[in-house]
């Protein structure tokens, strides 16, 4: 995922997110109010929900073979 | 009889002279003419020579004097009418609403001209009554909703449910998942402590103006917490 992370005049910040670079077409952008250390904090939430909020998009995780030993 | 049958004309010395043969006359006639030039007569397409009226050639004479007629009875704007017009137009032009105004009642004397079909049609659709379909109405989906989950920190954030706010979004429904902790939602200024709560369980439906976009932020009373959201 590649973000990128641009102050507004209002004091907000917008994250823009693009999993592009992971094969998948999803844009994310959202607008945030706080400290640059609160809005890159943020920017990890925000990556998480997308996964979950398009985990469609994704692939799925490799299942690894074999059983409990 | 023909013009071999008669003698030709001949000036004092017996010489032939300019002459022609007159077969009304059946003679020879002396060719006269004036100012250098013979005297000639006009023949139409026809064979025949064209009349004269009041000695004048009969050329389309008559319906160019239909026409003169026609001009001469027509009712021209004198030099002073067509002088008033033009200071008329010049120091008070129409304006803006006159034109609307002519515009509009040249419409209604359009309507005015509908059939007699077209009319008793009118009324009786007014007399059956009208029925309208309401359009644009935040209760009825025109396209698709977007659903997610939101999660909701300490930190001020946009709530929406897809990646990104939804493009001409006409309702926000958010439902705090939390069953112990509340957030806030409010504008970009939102805090912990200003914001409107939205309690554990509870579901707050935001209406919009399609054509406007208004950003909503939400931010949590204390620990990250989840919230169910759905954009139409």
């Amino acid at each position: 995922m590649t973000n990128i992370i641009t102050k507004n005049e209002n004091g907000t910040s917008t994250i823009q997110v693009d999993f592009i670079d992971e094969g998948v077409n999803l844009q994310g952008e959202i607008n945030v109010k706080g400290s640059d250390a609160q809005v890159l904090a943020y920017l990890k939430v925000f990556e998480n929900d997308l996964r979950l909020n398009f985990a469609d998009l994704f692939p799925a995780p490799e299942v690894e073979e074999g059983g409990v030993e | 009889m023909a013009y071999n049958t008669k003698s030709i004309k001949k000036d004092v010395d017996g010489k032939p002279i300019p002459q022609i043969f007159d077969m009304v006359k059946d003679d020879y006639e002396v060719l006269q003419g004036r100012n250098g030039a013979q005297r000639v007569e006009i023949y139409g397409p026809d064979g025949n020579p064209i009349s004269t009226t009041s000695e004048k050639l009969n050329v389309r004479a008559s319906e160019l004097e239909t026409l003169l007629s026609a001009l001469g009875a027509k009712d021209f704007a004198t030099q002073t009418t067509l002088a008033q017009i033009l200071a008329k137009l010049s120091a008070d032009p129409a304006t803006e609403t006159t034109l609307a105004g002519g515009i509009v009642s040249l419409l209604s004397a359009i309507a005015e001209t509908a059939s007699e079909a077209t009319a008793a049609a009118i009324l009786a659709k007014l007399e059956a009554g009208i029925d309208t379909t309401l359009t644009g109405s935040i209760e009825s989906l025109t396209t698709a909703p977007v659903v997610g989950v939101k999660t909701v920190t300490a930190t001020a954030a946009e709530i929406f449910a897809g990646s990104s706010a939804k493009a001409n979004r006409r309702k926000l429904v958010v439902k705090n998942e939390d069953k112990i902790l509340r957030f806030r939602i409010g504008t970009d200024s939102v805090t912990q402590q200003n914001g409107f709560p939205v309690e554990p369980g509870a579901i707050v439906e935001i209406q919009f103006d399609p054509g406007t976009a208004v950003a909503i932020y939400g931010i949590s009373e204390g620990a990250s917490l989840s919230a169910a959201v759905m954009e139409v």
